[in-house]
């Protein structure tokens, strides 16, 4: 009797720690499901956030080429120049288009003209050989006067006039660098959500392993079990 | 941080699933922040793309500018052709070469200083172009500092009533015409006030080709500021 009770509690303390050593195997392998699949996330994760990264400093360097090609580059430089020349000429030549400004007069067809222009009162009723000379030398002082107007909106289309190249040029990098920022400030942003992502489904859930409640009945019933054939095998010999 | 089954307690599970809200509202919040930006950009570029949109309000800034100088300039001009002349007839030589370079040096004088004139108003609007671009890239700057889109709209607004206040330099202009000396006593004369300068004809003052800078020509002052 004592020996029976003996082998049932050595029985099921044998199934108790089978039923154990299951218990954390299982736990064991699920653990390690668990890190796979936070490796798989952290994966996933990192891939979403590299696109986002990309995407957004793709749209940052087009628009850093944009500029470069539209207004900072050395090809854009020139062509704005040369517009800005031809716009100035006409502009500082009292108002008039380029064309119009070169065709004001300067050849002996046009003395008749030119010497209306600045002539003083009582200079009209000159000779003839006065009037001549009196037209020649209004028409080179505004030959004169052309020629240096000419080199006053050529330099000027180098510097400050309203569309000059010292001020179309940093605005358009001042354009550009509104949209080159806005899209930092969006790659920050993006990546402080994804250490977030990261934080709280990159890392692996934690598998507790505990006792399974039949295994805790075994152990009892076996300790039990035990102690009885201990008592009956005393009583006997 | 748990989940995904393990030891498959309930405080696991909600564990797992504070953890993919927390994640789910930090993305979901970055795309809102992300959203409210490019929509206060939006409305700042539509606010400020009103003056691409409409060039008379440059034009009629410089035209303001010119309007203001062109009667000063025209009058002395007049001014300085009409002492040419009587200095001239008073020396009895209207109708000479000296009379016919003198003449054409004011007509010279003329065009550089409405050359001048014009450069410093196209500057000026060139000016107004950079204090707009500078209100709007405070603007910009207060979004992205603020994330805030209805603050960067009133931002703009502000901005373009302060353009629509600015004023600008029109002071008046100096004596901008020097014209020759004819006759021995106005010669005297002006060797006396000019300090010995270059005779009649000479090439005195501040003389200068920029738009920012001194007059154009022989004029005695400076050209709008």
């Amino acid at each position: 009797m004592g020996m029976a009770a003996g082998l049932l509690g050595t029985g099921a303390q044998m199934g108790s720690t089978i039923m154990q050593a299951n218990a954390q195997k299982k736990a064991q392998k699920q653990q390690e499901q668990n890190n796979l699949d936070a490796m798989l996330r952290q994966a996933m994760l990192r891939n979403q956030e590299m696109m986002r990264q990309r995407d957004l400093g793709f749209k940052s360097g087009e628009t850093f080429r944009q500029n470069l090609y539209d207004t900072a580059g050395g090809l854009a430089q020139a062509s704005q120049q040369r517009k800005e020349q031809e716009r100035l000429t006409g502009v500082y030549g009292s108002g008039t288009s380029a064309a119009e400004f070169a065709a004001r007069p300067a050849s002996d067809a046009s003395i008749a003209a030119g010497s209306q222009r600045g002539a003083l009162a009582g200079q009209s009723g000159g000779d003839g050989e006065f009037r001549t000379d009196l037209a020649r030398r209004l028409n080179n002082a505004a030959g004169d006067a052309r020629n240096r107007i000419a080199a006053l909106a050529t330099m000027n289309s180098y510097g400050d006039s309203q569309y000059g190249l010292g001020n179309v040029v940093p605005l358009g990098f001042q354009e550009a660098g509104w949209d080159i920022n806005k899209f930092n400030n969006f790659r920050r942003g993006s990546l402080q959500a994804h250490g977030i992502e990261q934080q709280q489904l990159g890392q692996p859930s934690q598998t507790s392993y505990s006792k399974p409640a039949g295994a805790t009945a075994l152990e009892g019933a076996g300790g039990l079990l035990s102690g009885l054939g201990k008592g009956f095998g005393g009583g006997m010999f | 941080m748990g989940f995904g089954g393990g030891g498959g307690s309930s405080a696991n599970d909600m564990s797992a699933m504070f953890s993919i809200m927390q994640a789910q509202q930090a993305r979901d919040e970055e795309n809102r922040r992300q959203q409210r930006i490019q929509a206060g950009r939006d409305l700042i570029d539509r606010q400020f793309d009103l003056f691409k949109k409409n060039p008379a309000f440059f034009d009629r800034y410089r035209y303001g500018i010119t309007d203001y100088y062109r009667p000063q300039i025209d009058s002395q001009y007049s001014n300085a052709k009409r002492n040419l002349t009587f200095q001239l007839a008073d020396a009895g030589t209207l109708r000479s070469t000296a009379a016919a370079d003198a003449t054409a040096d004011l007509a010279n004088q003329n065009d550089m200083n409405l050359a001048s004139m014009n450069a410093k108003a196209d500057s000026a609007v060139g000016d107004l172009r950079n204090q707009i671009a500078s209100n709007k890239d405070t603007a910009i700057n207060q979004l992205m500092s603020t994330e805030d889109p209805s603050i960067a709209a009133n931002t703009a607004l502000n901005s373009i009533a302060t353009v629509q206040l600015a004023k600008p330099d029109l002071s008046p202009l100096g004596a901008l015409f020097q014209q020759a000396a004819i006759g021995g006593a106005n010669a005297v004369k002006s060797w006396q006030q000019g300090g010995g300068g270059a005779g009649g004809l000479g090439f005195g003052g501040n003389e200068s080709a920029g738009p920012g800078g001194g007059s154009m020509g022989k004029s005695q002052g400076s050209f709008i500021g």
